[in-house]
């Protein structure tokens, strides 16, 4: 083959090529929008019902602000006493911090992700919104202060009372449910943020044992 | 159908008033039986109905009478010559007549004299006086004298006390006036209210004031970090790079399939 004779079928090469990328993108198009056709006759439905739900979901969502808030004025003051390396006022912050986190915030956050979970129980892309906005956010914090409260310098300064600090799966248990109902829809990216957040909170994954 | 008003009627002895809701379609001798039904009047008597100097035949319908009104009073007269000329005193507290014989010659003194008699009146106190049409009458002339015919309605009260019209009148006024200051006031308060959106501004605080810059919860944690000299903590970022795999093996693929035509064809 010489070049006037490929020169010659390049339409037809040129079409081939066009052909595989319309090929890539329909499948591409399809995986995206697989479960849309069986949701979208849902679409209405749902925008009615959180019509009436909207004020409740706001109403947890400024009481988690609230949480969020009064979490950073504690650990303001665990640095404050750090600095000034008062001993028992950082050991009172450190278990205070973990306390306020375990039965007060994430109470709220169930809460919250309880009502959005019902709320868009139909609705992929508000799931995936509020995962990204407030579930994820969440765990980061959880894991954050996971390991700045167990911290060498910081437990030193706290004191021989001060143990390490470990979360219970059970307080955590409905943000993962949570994650893993949107998994159900093939998303790999969601996969990987919750493998990631059960080693930063200190869970192992299930070892799985067939029968 | 027939209209309806509210009367009164005067007892022909007590001057006391009686109010009904009454039929005008009732002759005046219905009207009297109804009255005497009542217990109003004594039984047996003989009685006419009058209204200012009209006086009512028996079989006269009370609608004949053209000028009558809602609240207007009726007198009950007892036939006869000697009946037929009386004045009538209202009281001091407006509420009842007391019928007089009229005579010509009486002064007003002796007329309240009789009333004392009659325990109309309880005592006869000195600054008591008869007014006619809102006029004070003379005590020591007689009633002829003054224009007064039978049939006239007196009031008796003391000189000092204005008549309940003119108590009315001024209370009126009063209230008028009170009104037109909390007015004005109510006026002044709204000229100097500050607009709705305006915030009041305190020279001496500020607000929640605070001398503490905003630090988020991300920098606190991450000078608790640097306290010991750590890294930055990870952000877990909700990306795979399985679909990114899946897309660049495939773009390679498409790459090398072009490659090895024009390769080929080469």
């Amino acid at each position: 083959m010489n070049w006037d004779e490929f020169v010659e079928q390049l339409p037809f090469y040129a079409l081939s090529f066009a052909g595989l990328l319309a090929l890539v993108a329909i499948s591409w198009f399809w995986a995206r929008s697989r479960f849309m056709g069986e949701l979208a006759k849902y679409q209405t439905e749902i925008a009615k019902l959180q019509l009436g739900r909207n004020d409740q979901l706001f109403a947890l969502e400024d009481a988690c602000k609230a949480k969020n808030e009064r979490i950073r004025l504690i650990l303001k003051d665990l640095k404050q006493q750090l600095r000034e390396k008062n001993g028992e006022m950082v050991r009172a912050r450190r278990n205070e911090l973990s306390n306020v986190f375990v039965l007060d915030y994430c109470p709220a956050m169930q809460a919250y992700c309880r009502l959005a979970q019902e709320i868009f129980e139909l609705d992929r892309e508000k799931r995936q919104q509020f995962i990204e906005n407030h579930l994820n956010p969440f765990l980061q914090l959880a894991g954050d202060l996971l390991q700045v409260l167990n911290q060498k310098k910081l437990t030193d300064i706290a004191g021989p009372g001060a143990l390490p600090i470990r979360y219970q799966y059970m307080d955590f248990d409905f943000a993962f449910d949570f994650l893993r109902a949107q998994i159900r829809f093939q998303d790999f990216d969601l996969k990987q943020a919750r493998k990631a957040h059960l080693e930063r909170l200190g869970f192992e994954r299930a070892v799985k044992i067939h029968n | 159908m027939e209209p309806i008003l509210n009367l009164n009627f005067m007892h022909p002895q007590y001057g006391t008033l009686m109010n009904a809701e009454v039929d005008l379609s009732f002759s005046a001798a219905e009207m009297i039986e109804q009255l005497e039904l009542s217990g109003f009047l004594p039984r047996g008597g003989s009685y006419q109905l009058a209204f200012g100097e009209q006086l009512l035949q028996a079989e006269q319908q009370l609608q004949q009478l053209g000028d009558l009104y809602e609240g207007s009073i009726l007198r009950i007269e007892q036939e006869g010559p000697a009946a037929k000329h009386f004045i009538y005193i209202q009281d001091p507290l407006g509420q009842t007549y007391a019928p007089l014989a009229f005579n010509e010659e009486q002064l007003p003194q002796q007329a309240l004299q009789q009333l004392l008699e009659q325990g109309f009146l309880s005592e006869l106190s000195g600054d008591l006086n008869l007014y006619f049409k809102g006029e004070a009458l003379f005590l020591d002339q007689s009633f002829g004298a003054q224009g007064l015919a039978a049939g006239a309605y007196l009031q008796l009260r003391s000189v000092s006390q204005a008549s309940i019209e003119e108590e009315l009148e001024n209370l009126q006024k009063r209230l008028q006036e009170l009104e037109a200051q909390q007015n004005q006031k109510l006026d002044l308060i709204i000229e100097q209210l500050p607009p709705p959106s305006a915030i009041p501004i305190d020279p001496n605080y500020a607000v929640r004031p605070t001398a503490d810059p905003y630090q988020s919860i991300d920098s606190l944690l991450y000078a608790l970090r640097m306290e010991e000299g750590l890294s930055v903590l990870e952000k877990v970022r909700i990306w795979s790079p399985i679909p990114l795999a899946i897309y660049s093996i495939l773009a390679t693929a498409v790459v090398v399939g072009l490659l090895f035509l024009i390769l080929s064809s080469i």
